[in-house]
């Protein structure tokens, strides 16, 4: 594992998260949205997607539910719980502001 | 929420671990087809889309596992194969693991109970609202101080009780003797506990009687009714004003009533001098025990001056309040202390042969454990391995043990004397339980580092039985050096002579009735059960010996005035009938014993024991010589010497009494509320024990009987509390030689059993028995010795500490102090014996060919 990916883990559950806090989805649908929503820059593997996610499960900011899909088949959907959006909403705040620090530390703000 | 939605999880990943991995499974296949169509969907070949799809997932073990970490199954599963992999250890090595598994339960058993027993008596708040504002003022003593206190006090409300005395409550054929207490009359409200039924004494009440829960049930059916009704005590009309809730019994647990306290400045005889009581207050909000202190102290110059008789400047000087509870459990804190102690060294004796049993089997796990670490195995893997199998083996120890916890703190109640403080109040509930956890896993926790902490540094497992040995060995001197003690006080105890002949004396207590006082009462009785067969010597007292009971009065000594800056002369005080010296055998050494003639008209006489006499007539013939109680005029005659006898204990009176004095039962100083019995008989007492309440009630139809027993179980009794906390002890130290002993023997044993091949190859080479068992024996010896001594030296520090719990025997007692360590090595000697002969057999040619 690449240096650069190591920093992509730490960050990976925020995207889960974000990504979720729109509507309860797939595992599967959660990578696609991924690999759309960065133009492919991140391709996160989808080996360490699924640990990701049962992490979030034990930690109690998502939840998993099996049900049907459009094509029939028994899928398990991932939604946020009520602590998941307020965690995610903590994230992002100090995304935000650490972000900030650094852009301006970089000069590029 | 989200806690709970957590431990749900993990509850679930441990319990239903493969309907989650099928889930998981699913999970990826389902995966796999969308990612399947999603390529197919863009073009790709569907062969190859499934190809492309499956890698997608990265290496599919690997993901999975991830997974299971992810869901914390990692730990779970890891703990579980410890405790498989260690409780397949623990079969094999199946009488050691089971032995000292029940050691350990039996310490920890022992240990809770113990503690239930502590806990009762000196933690627990005493069973009255806001306790710790109760203080003890017991100094006060006597009615008139108590009454002036409870009069003027400004800090505290004094209440005060005389003990426990027995009542004729009238019943439907004879009466029965009940123990109540008198009682002030704010006595219920100073301990902030009014009756469940009815009303508490007021300033008002005269005839009044309060009843306990238990009287109420089995003598009254529970009938709420009987309140306002009058019931016969001592044969006076009672109006029944309140039942207690269960469990009242203050002050001492056989109460069943309380009458109130009689405080009539008009009898100055028992208002000042005899009608002793125990006082006690409860500070008033915003007072501090200082504050109330001061006050009280104020007060003894003048209470000292309101006397009816000059009293000693130094009354009253020691007036102090103590914390009700210190001065309740007083008794007992010692011996408390000391069985807790006691219980403890046991426990750490089994904890360290447990550890010996861990570290064994990690000596002999050695090579599995160096395999496992070079497999990738983390140090910090192996130790919580090591500490899980610890924590398991102390949890189901510390479950074994709770369960004899309960038995063996029924055992304690048995054994320990019935008058032990607040015995009753000790049971195993969840405080206990919560010690025995605490301590159980204690014990775990430490006997899991130890050989975990010695295993880390591999090189010094040889060496790693010597301290073992060293300090089970000093621990189990400790507990034997206290047994010796203890033992040799019991033994000296026993060896009192107590002055009389205690053999073939049937005893009773009676209660004369409101028309009989004791002396006329005795007069009509006495010809009866002279007359019963068998009995040789019908005799009475107001006392009986050897009960503990308190009987004595401040005395003047007309020869020997007292300054009266001087305390006082205090005189234990026997009132007897003229067969008394008889029916015990007391030597009458010089003048006459009492007769007939000395009745209530006639002039006042007493006989003084010996050690009275020569205490204050050294050299002199003390009869003739005059004495009086403070309060009364006219002095007393004393007509003769009897030999010593052991009245209160049988180590003998209480240090505040100076003198022993007998007057005859009718000129008694205060009148007897009871009468004790003595029959001398011949041959089996048996009938007479059954007819004495009948030949009683011929005399008197409203004097009850009660307490009918035989002297030599008086004697016995007296002796109880040392022979048990002495027989405790003494099996606690017998118990703690056997697991040190057992402890020794596992060390031993497992250095021959590592060393067979050095032993067999020395021998092979020529090395003589002699010097082989030496080599065997050397370690062992040496480390019990020196633990020997160093257990003497902490004895000498810890035998002060018991010694007011010693009769007769010195704190560096030179028996108990030789033959403790003796005891020890000899123990250890022995436990060495088979492991020894196993070196001596060890066969130098199949060394040579198995090495």
């Amino acid at each position: 594992m690449s240096k650069s990916d190591a920093i992509l883990q730490g960050t990976l559950h925020v995207l889960i998260l974000q990504i979720l806090s729109l509507e309860p989805m797939t595992g599967w649908s959660v990578s696609a949205r991924l690999r759309q929503m960065s133009n492919e820059t991140l391709h996160v593997s989808h080996g360490s997607l699924y640990p990701s996610l049962h992490k979030l499960e034990q930690q109690g900011w998502i939840t998993g539910e099996w049900k049907e899909s459009a094509t029939g088949r028994q899928v398990k959907f991932y939604s946020l719980t009520r602590a998941g959006r307020a965690h995610l909403r903590k994230e992002t705040d100090s995304w935000a502001r650490l972000s900030t620090a650094v852009n301006g530390i970089l000069g590029l703000s | 929420m989200r806690w709970l939605r957590i431990i749900l999880l993990r509850w679930r990943s441990i319990t239903r671990q493969r309907d989650l991995d099928h889930d998981l499974d699913a999970e990826f296949a389902s995966h796999v087809e969308q990612e399947t169509s999603d390529l197919i969907a863009r073009g790709v070949p569907p062969s190859e889309a499934r190809r492309l799809a499956v890698a997608s997932l990265g290496r599919a073990t690997a993901a999975r596992e991830e997974c299971r970490d992810a869901r914390g199954v990692a730990l779970w599963d890891e703990i579980a194969q410890d405790l498989k992999f260690s409780f397949r250890l623990f079969l094999r090595n199946r009488l050691f693991s089971a032995i000292t598994l029940g050691t350990m339960a039996l310490a920890i058993g022992s240990t809770s109970a113990v503690f239930g027993l502590f806990d009762a008596v000196l933690l627990r708040p005493l069973p009255f609202a806001d306790p710790a504002r109760l203080y003890d003022a017991s100094s006060l003593g006597m009615r008139g101080p108590f009454d002036m206190m409870r009069a003027n006090a400004k800090s505290a409300d004094y209440a005060a009780h005389n003990g426990a005395r027995a009542f004729n409550l009238a019943g439907k054929d004879w009466p029965e003797r009940i123990s109540g207490s008198e009682v002030s009359t704010n006595f219920f409200q100073t301990l902030g506990i009014p009756p469940a039924l009815g009303r508490p004494f007021t300033a008002s009440d005269h005839r009044a009687v309060i009843l306990s829960h238990d009287l109420w049930l089995q003598r009254y059916a529970a009938n709420p009714a009987i309140i306002g009704q009058s019931i016969a005590l001592d044969e006076f009309p009672h109006e029944v004003v309140g039942v207690m809730p269960p469990g009242f019994s203050h002050p001492s647990p056989e109460i069943r009533l309380w009458t109130p306290l009689r405080l009539d400045p008009a009898k100055a005889g028992e208002y000042w001098g005899s009608g002793g009581v125990t006082v006690f207050a409860r500070l008033r909000s915003g007072v501090s025990p200082a504050e109330a202190a001061a006050e009280l102290r104020g007060w003894i110059p003048r209470i000292r001056q309101s006397f009816p008789w000059r009293m000693p400047d130094a009354w009253g000087a020691d007036a102090a309040l103590t914390p009700l509870r210190d001065h309740l459990v007083a008794g007992a804190r010692l011996r408390s202390y000391l069985l807790l102690g006691v219980v403890a060294l046991v426990l750490l004796i089994a904890v360290v042969n447990v550890a010996n049993l861990l570290f064994g089997q990690a000596a002999a796990r050695e090579r599995e454990l160096a395999l496992r670490v070079s497999l990738g195995a983390s140090p910090a893997r192996l130790l919580r391995q090591m500490i899980t199998e610890a924590v398991a083996l102390a949890l189901a120890a510390g479950a074994a043990g709770v369960l004899l916890a309960f038995q063996q703190l029924h055992l304690l109640k048995f054994v320990l004397p019935a008058d032990t403080p607040r015995l009753a109040e000790a049971v195993i509930d969840l405080r206990v339980l919560a010690f025995t956890a605490l301590i159980s896993l204690g014990s775990g926790l430490l006997f899991g580092l130890l050989p975990a902490w010695q295993s880390h540094r591999l090189s010094r497992i040889p060496s790693a039985g010597a301290p073992l040995i060293f300090v089970e060995s000093a621990f189990a001197t400790i507990l034997l050096v206290g047994a010796g003690l203890l033992l040799n006080s019991l033994w000296n105890l026993l060896a009192v002579n107590p002055g009389f002949q205690p053999d073939s004396i049937v005893t009773a207590e009676l209660s004369p009735s409101r028309t009989l006082t004791s002396s006329a009462l005795w007069n009509q009785l006495q010809p009866n059960l002279a007359a019963y067969p068998g009995v040789r010597v019908a005799a009475a007292a107001n006392t009986l010996p050897l009960t503990g009971e308190f009987s004595a009065f401040t005395a003047a000594l007309e020869d020997h005035p007292r300054p009266a800056k001087d305390p006082q002369i205090s005189l234990w005080h026997t009132s007897i009938s003229v067969q008394h010296l008889d029916a015990l055998r007391i030597p009458l050494l010089t003048g006459r014993a009492f007769t007939s003639a000395d009745s209530a008209a006639a002039a006042p006489v007493v006989l003084i024991s010996r050690s009275t006499a020569e205490k204050f007539w050294p050299g002199a013939n003390p009869v003739g010589r005059r004495l009086r109680p403070v309060w009364e005029p006219k002095w007393r005659t004393i007509v003769g010497v009897v030999d010593d006898v052991k009245s209160f204990t049988l180590t003998g009176l209480p240090a505040w009494a100076e003198g022993h004095v007998y007057t005859p039962l009718p000129q008694s100083v205060g009148t007897p509320p009871k009468l004790g019995l003595l029959l001398r008989v011949d041959g089996d007492p048996a009938g007479l024990l059954k007819h004495l309440p009948r030949l009683v009630n011929e005399v008197c139809s409203q004097c009850a009987v009660s307490k009918i027993s035989q002297m030599e179980t008086i004697v016995a009794a007296s002796a109880q509390a040392s022979r048990s906390l002495a027989s405790l002890v003494a099996a606690f130290a017998l118990l703690a030689l056997l697991l040190s002993a057992a402890g020794i023997y596992g060390v031993v044993n497992h250095g021959v059993l590592r060393r067979s091949r050095e032993l067999g190859i020395r021998r092979a080479l020529g090395a003589r028995g002699t010097h082989l068992a030496w080599a065997v024996l050397r370690p062992s010896l040496f480390y019990s010795i020196a633990g020997a001594a160093a257990g003497l030296a902490a004895s000498v520090t810890l035998s002060r500490m018991i010694q007011p719990l010693l009769f007769g025997v010195p704190a560096v007692d030179p028996f108990s102090f030789t033959v403790a360590p003796l005891v020890l090595v000899l123990a250890a000697a022995v436990a060495t014996l088979p492991p020894l002969v196993r070196a001596l057999r060890i066969d130098p040619a199949r060394t040579l060919r198995e090495g």
